[in-house]
């Protein structure tokens, strides 16, 4: 495929409105900025454009409602995903193993299973934001989502364990929320170091008080999870009257909430024939009556590009 | 305003547009010139900030033409962006001059 092709290629992937306000103008500046650069240089002006055009068509765009609420979740999403891999390491991967009871038994290396790669992987995307690396931390929660779905196959062929596929699936889900969240010029970065902390202190406090408290987490006929699942409507329950009531700081607060509920259900109740398969549809159902019920609370202010006059201004000496 | 975070690709394209309207290349090279070639601007990334400033009311349209079979857009800074990149080159110089100031305390001048 020639270089023009995937140009106009990506162009299209930009929504039909905003093409018709903004191609024209896109494209000028895009081939300009093309002209000057390199072959690597390039590419990385087309993967931006991609990533561009993608955000464009599905509005998660830090100047979108969909974008805030995504910015608003992702610390929420990566404390879930850094707790649970803190405490699936600690109470699953390494005990296990040590105790020397892990079933099945082939394990990865001092570990239970294969799990322990994106668990690790997610505990480095918290010590990337923690030392102020945004940019590096979104890179790794990349590389922690692939390393989820590329155990899938990797235990197959390696004929070694991993972890469930409501475990694996949940943290796919988590690095999709994070990566879903739009940078803001204005903002801080979605993985703000301090809401990042937090959410992660809290999250690891109350998976380890369970697991203290039912036993530790594993991935086969464990009981801890299924008290997770009792837990979560009430704690749903509990986070969205908090968050409601705390709207006045951040209106987009409940509907963060409700987004981080859905990979948590996946967690909870993703194995089929779960006695607390029954909360799951109480969770499901909750969480889009809260959203339809808070959905005219949220608006973002769009005022966007038309111009308060139009002509041709005196081009500048860059130009 | 001021509560606003402005973090440096931000403050390098109001700092672009602070003397004239430009339009979205002429940004991109004024960029990366104000920043010594440290800072280059992906034309994506270009769009996504600008109409994020111009939600903000930072920045507005001041008009369209054609050069070259080229669609030019040109942005301009508002009163607002104005006042916005007038409140963070204080706050910036403030910060400069403290440090002068205990670098001259260790008998270092920057």
């Amino acid at each position: 495929m020639t270089s023009d092709r995937l140009f106009r290629l990506i162009i299209r992937l930009y929504p039909a409105a905003y093409r018709t306000a903004h191609e024209a103008e896109t494209v000028s500046t895009a081939r300009e900025s093309l002209a000057s650069q390199g072959r690597v240089g390039a590419t990385r002006e087309l993967a931006d454009l991609t990533v561009h055009a993608l955000r464009e068509r599905t509005r998660l765009t830090a100047t979108s409602a969909v974008g805030a609420v995504a910015a608003v979740a992702a610390p929420l999403a990566a404390g879930s995903a850094v707790a649970l891999s803190l405490v699936f390491t600690a109470f699953a991967e390494w005990t296990k193993r040590r105790a020397g009871n892990s079933q099945p038994a082939h394990g990865f290396g001092p570990f239970a299973t294969l799990g322990a790669i994106p668990y690790l992987i997610w505990i480095l995307v918290f010590l990337a934001a923690v030392f102020g690396r945004g940019a590096a931390a979104r890179r790794l929660t990349g590389i922690a989502m692939a390393a989820s779905v590329a155990l899938v196959p990797l235990a197959h062929l390696t004929h070694m364990d991993r972890p469930r596929l409501y475990v694996l699936g949940s943290l796919v889900l988590f690095g999709m929320i994070v990566l879903a969240a739009p940078i803001d010029p204005l903002g801080r970065s979605p993985l703000d170091r301090r809401a990042l902390t937090v959410c992660t202190l809290v999250m690891t406090g109350i998976l380890s008080g369970i697991s203290l408290e039912y036993g530790p987490l594993w991935y086969w006929g464990n009981d801890t999870i299924d008290a997770i699942g009792a837990l979560m409507p009430g704690a749903l329950g509990f986070l969205l009257l908090v968050s409601v009531l705390c709207m006045r700081l951040n209106r987009r607060l409940p509907f963060a909430v409700i987004v981080v509920m859905f990979p948590w259900g996946v967690f909870c109740y993703g194995t089929p024939g779960r006695p607390s398969l029954f909360f799951g549809g109480v969770v499901c159902a909750a969480a889009l009556a809260g959203f339809v019920l808070l959905l005219p609370k949220i608006d973002v202010d769009h005022r966007r590009d038309r111009p308060t006059q139009s002509g041709p201004v005196p081009p500048t000496d860059a130009g | 305003m001021a509560s606003k975070m402005m973090q440096e690709p931000t403050l390098l394209l109001l700092t672009a547009l602070a003397d004239e309207p430009r339009h979205g290349y002429a940004l991109i090279k004024e960029v990366d010139t104000i920043s010594s070639g440290r800072v280059r601007l992906r034309t994506g990334t270009l769009y996504a900030a600008l109409a994020r400033l111009q939600q903000q009311g930072w920045v507005q349209v001041t008009g369209e033409e054609v050069v070259d079979g080229r669609h030019r857009r040109y942005y301009a800074l508002t009163k607002d962006g104005v006042d916005a990149l007038v409140g963070e080159t204080a706050r910036l110089r403030a910060t400069v001059q403290e440090a002068n100031r205990r670098l001259r305390l260790r008998g270092v001048t920057a």
